[in-house]
């Protein structure tokens, strides 16, 4: 472990009692790393055992065995040294419902002994100025995330943890969540962001760590992910594709329907595919490289397993492809 | 300190704690108005319908002295016996007075010892319900897991809420007793009736001076049973079941175990000490070989009373605390 990390853990495991008093393991031995600065997807199925990940580096529940290490501090021995550079989202934002989001953020600020002027520095970083003196309970959900980025900015941490910070919000608000993250690790901030939503994380992310049933599965840089599961696979828009497939197939190359387009893999290039069919004298009119994208390589990397934790007495699942690459080794 | 006095700011924006401090002010307002109603001076009809009442029962009081001398007369002259000098039984001393027919004046030691007397429930469920609702507010808004990752070490913040929801009901507790007796005191200033009396002013603060260390206890308690359970239905129903199990049943299956009930020793605390009694049997003196058992009178005093609820306090905030630290934070 070294200090170019924000979050380093290694064998981390979590399981938890059943009401039948068995147990079931939602963190498996996780061996994950934050590189410091820029934003650090952590994707996973639902029940993947991200959030229970966050809390115990939090500190608000404690890990069954395994080591955790923030800004190279042991935890939780450390927390309450480091915790003062975390600001963190867990889930939903939770906050007084009756009092107003000034309020509420000054009442954490008077936890952490920050000038209250700051209060409305941070609530106007996130564009509620006109808002923060009404209720809680009255703000839209972007409005509640907005509050609660703002709250961890009070700190003015060096590594913010969001927890699915885009769950329930339309469109502009996923786009206006995904601007504040990508302007912080701008600033040099560390943000680390869980989500299921991955073209979501795909936009703003650096780099990535995909885990499934509590285990990592591949982490790395986002390029060099999409990167190694790249394929050479074109989409060709033809006006038969039926007359098209042999000729095609002629040259030794696959060639499937998909929808009115043929997807053709093992060709050499695109331009050979428009060469060979107007030889033919099919003339293309689409020609689109298949281009591979963080939601296919979830999924590769994720098949079967998830959502949920699985019992204790269930063994190991199989591992999907362990893609360790990039910047985050 | 700086975690103390950010939780104090958050208990005093709760609207609900707001709200029992001012159903508590309601009801020393209450007294209050019980003393501006006992001071008010007797009407002319009130006067008059009492010396009416108080005629009719010297009257009355005539007829039977004399009608028990007559009879006493008549059964000596029938040769009965009876007394021998048919003396009336009723003497002066026992003749109606004027004073038991007309409205009793105002006595101040009478009007704050109600009060204060009348307040100790209301203050100490306030107060323990105070401490109910700062804690479980936060679990149930699920604002603690914000919270601890602002404020990471637990015991802290453990023993800042468990202080800021004592704290918190001190005022209301004093605000409450301060009104009824400042007020009641007021009420016989305006009414130009005399604050005199045995205890006038000793026996309302001596009463204040057990009330306070209880309301802290209360909110104590409150607060670490809440920090146990975190939810305010389940301190509720352990409140009612402790009520109905111990604090009513156990005394009268048990009653040796009256001392282990609340109720006893906030008595002997607030009073000086508490009786309680037990059925002991032994060998009947009167009967060889038989049992007699016979009902005796045992007490505790107010020092007992105290040390009961101050080791209930901390059992219950030991508690708390343990479970807090070891249970994880939604």
């Amino acid at each position: 472990m070294t200090a170019d990390l924000a979050i380093s853990t290694r064998g981390l495991r979590k399981t938890y009692r059943k009401l039948n008093m068995t147990r079931s393991v939602a963190v498996e031995g996780l061996d994950l790393d934050v590189p410091v600065g820029g934003v650090h997807g952590f994707l996973g199925p639902n029940g993947s055992g991200k959030t229970t990940t966050i809390r115990m580096l939090l500190g608000l529940i404690s890990a069954d065995s395994g080591t955790m290490r923030l800004f190279d501090q042991e935890l939780p021995k450390a927390l309450p040294d480091v915790v003062g550079r975390v600001g963190a989202i867990v889930e939903q934002p939770k906050f007084f419902p009756n009092f107003s989001g000034r309020r509420n953020l000054t009442l954490l600020a008077g936890a952490i002994g920050v000038d209250p002027k700051l209060v409305d520095v941070v609530i106007a970083d996130v564009g509620l100025a006109d808002r923060a003196k009404d209720r809680y309970r009255g703000y839209s959900l972007g409005m509640k995330q907005r509050l609660a980025i703002a709250a961890t900015l009070l700190k003015d941490p060096d590594l913010l943890i969001f927890d699915e910070p885009t769950n329930g919000l339309d469109p502009a608000g996923i786009h206006e969540i995904r601007g504040i993250m990508r302007g912080l690790a701008d600033r040099g901030k560390t943000v680390l962001v869980s989500s299921h939503i991955l073209n979501e994380v795909e936009l703003v992310a650096d780099t990535v760590s995909i885990i499934a049933q509590g285990r990592l599965v591949a982490s790395g840089t986002v390029s060099g992910l999409l990167g190694a599961a790249a394929t050479t696979a074109v989409r060709v828009g033809v006006p038969d594709p039926a007359a098209a497939g042999p000729v095609l197939a002629a040259q030794g190359w696959t060639a499937r329907l998909d929808g009115n387009l043929l997807v053709v893999e093992g060709a050499p290039d695109p331009g050979r595919i428009t060469q060979v069919l107007a030889g033919a004298g099919i003339f293309v009119h689409e020609l689109v490289p298949v281009r591979a994208d963080l939601e296919s390589v979830f999924l590769e990397l994720t098949a079967g397993q998830g959502p949920g934790t699985r019992p204790e007495s269930a063994g190991h699942a199989p591992h999907g492809r362990r893609a360790q690459q990039g910047g985050a080794e | 300190m700086r975690l103390l006095t950010a939780e104090l700011e958050r208990f005093r924006c709760r609207p609900v704690l707001g709200l029992v401090a001012g159903l508590l002010l309601l009801a020393s307002a209450g007294f209050v108005a019980m003393a501006w109603s006992s001071t008010t001076p007797a009407t002319a009809a009130e006067i008059s319908a009492g010396t009416q009442d108080y005629e009719a029962a010297k009257v009355r009081w005539s007829e039977l002295n004399a009608q028990y001398v007559e009879q006493c007369r008549a059964r000596q002259a029938d040769g009965q016996g009876g007394d021998s000098d048919c003396e009336p039984p009723y003497d002066s001393d026992d003749a109606p007075g004027l004073d038991s027919f007309l409205p009793a004046p105002p006595y101040f030691p009478a009007e704050v010892g109600n009060a204060t007397t009348g307040l100790r429930l209301p203050v100490l469920l306030a107060a323990f319900a105070m401490g109910v609702s700062f804690v479980t507010a936060e679990f149930g808004a699920r604002t603690m897991g914000t919270w601890l990752t602002f404020a990471p070490r637990r015991s802290r913040v453990f023993a800042t809420k468990s202080a800021a929801a004592a704290l918190g009901a001190l005022p209301a507790a004093v605000a409450a007793l301060g009104l009824a007796i400042g007020g009641i005191a007021l009420v016989f200033l305006v009414r130009g009736a005399a604050i005199e009396g045995e205890g006038a002013w000793s026996a309302p603060l001596g009463d204040a001076a057990h009330l306070l260390p209880a309301v802290l206890a209360a909110a104590l308690l409150g607060a670490g049973l809440a920090f146990a359970v975190r939810h305010a239905a389940a301190v509720t129903g352990i409140v009612v079941w402790w009520a109905l199990a111990v604090e009513f049943t156990l005394p009268q299956v048990a009653p040796r175990l009256a001392p282990a009930t609340f109720g006893l020793n906030l008595r002997a605390w607030f009073e000086g000490s508490a009786r309680y009694a037990v059925t002991e049997c032994g060998p009947d003196p009167d009967l060889a070989g038989a049992v007699g058992c016979h009902d005796v009178d045992r007490s505790i005093g107010a020092s007992q009373g105290g040390l009961f609820l101050l080791l209930a306090t901390v059992a219950v905030l030991a508690l708390g605390a343990v479970v807090f630290r070891r249970r994880a934070v939604t």
